[in-house]
């Protein structure tokens, strides 16, 4: 048996609802409490039926914008922090390179945008949860750029066990940020 | 050496270390780390090899502020010790020592 997609319907297939809804209770009123003797009575009764059933549509409406407000709202946030979740990208491979050839400056700068970037495009929950990962790569970063700041101050060299170490947490850095840009392209989407 | 402002600070994380009140994680390599939501303590050691000094440092860095103070000492000077024995015992917080240690004696 076919299953019906509730989310392709149209949502103004409702309004036929409203009508026989709107219709269902003006008669009943009517043969109820002769409310329409009189012809004058008659086109009172419809015009406030027609007023009854022309505000739930406005207010359904109404309700509807404002959700879809709402929705192109974060997917505009998402949108943006899908920028710049996939700068971060394009930054940790940088990194990498300028770590390889010394330039701790350089390093530095880029590491100091990348943790600020991705403290702006994560929930702050995820940063207070000393256990989440997040908050983990967010301390490692924050470690990084102090063993590369005192490399940069003392103008000598981290050592190749450093070099190795930070090079591998850059790469596996860079999975959890494509794993970030998944999770915000699906929300634009 | 370490500035007065941090010292009382040292001294007490030291003890509740020692007593088992808090619990450090190793961040990487010569690295540990002490978390609250708001922020991070971070102690590590650096070796400075082109001018053969050794540093322990100390960093304390607010997730909110965005505050990244700190202070490091080399091994010239004279509060090098207080660090030394801060990073051992952050070190066998992170490393669960005694559980480790206790296990070691069980086992021979």
């Amino acid at each position: 048996m076919k299953k019906i997609d509730f989310k392709n319907i149209d949502y103004r297939l409702i309004y036929i609802g409203y009508f026989i809804v709107t219709v269902t209770v003006t008669l009943f009123l009517s043969y109820t409490y002769k409310l329409s003797d009189q012809p004058k009575d008659t086109i009172s009764l419809i015009a406030n039926a027609s007023e009854l059933f022309g505000l739930s549509v406005a207010l359904t409406e109404i309700f509807i914008l404002s959700r879809l407000t709402d929705r192109i709202r974060k997917s505009i946030e998402s949108l943006q922090s899908y920028s710049d979740i996939s700068n971060i990208s394009i930054f940790l491979s940088q990194t990498k390179d300028d770590l390889i050839r010394n330039k701790y400056g350089k390093a530095i700068l880029r590491l100091e945008k990348v943790r600020d970037v991705y403290q702006e495009n994560l929930p702050p929950i995820e940063l207070s949860n000393t256990t989440s990962i997040h908050r983990k790569n967010y301390d490692t970063l924050n470690s990084m750029i102090s063993t590369l700041t005192m490399a940069e101050q003392g103008s000598s060299s981290i050592s190749k066990k450093d070099l190795n170490e930070f090079v591998t947490f850059l790469t596996s850095f860079n999975e959890i940020i494509t794993s970030l840009k998944l999770t915000f392209k699906n929300s634009i989407l | 050496m370490i500035p007065d402002v941090y010292k009382t600070f040292i001294q007490t994380i030291i003890q509740k270390t020692n007593d088992e009140a808090v619990k450090w994680e190793s961040t990487r390599d010569e690295a540990y780390v002490l978390r609250t939501s708001a922020a991070t303590v971070e102690v590590g050691y650096y070796v400075d090899h082109d001018a053969e000094v050794s540093y322990y440092y100390f960093k304390y860095f607010n997730i909110e502020k965005k505050t990244d103070v700190g202070f490091r000492v080399n091994n010239l000077e004279d509060d090098y010790q207080t660090m030394e024995r801060l990073f051992a015992v952050a070190g066998a917080s992170a490393a669960n020592i005694k559980d480790e240690l206790s296990s070691f004696l069980g086992d021979l």
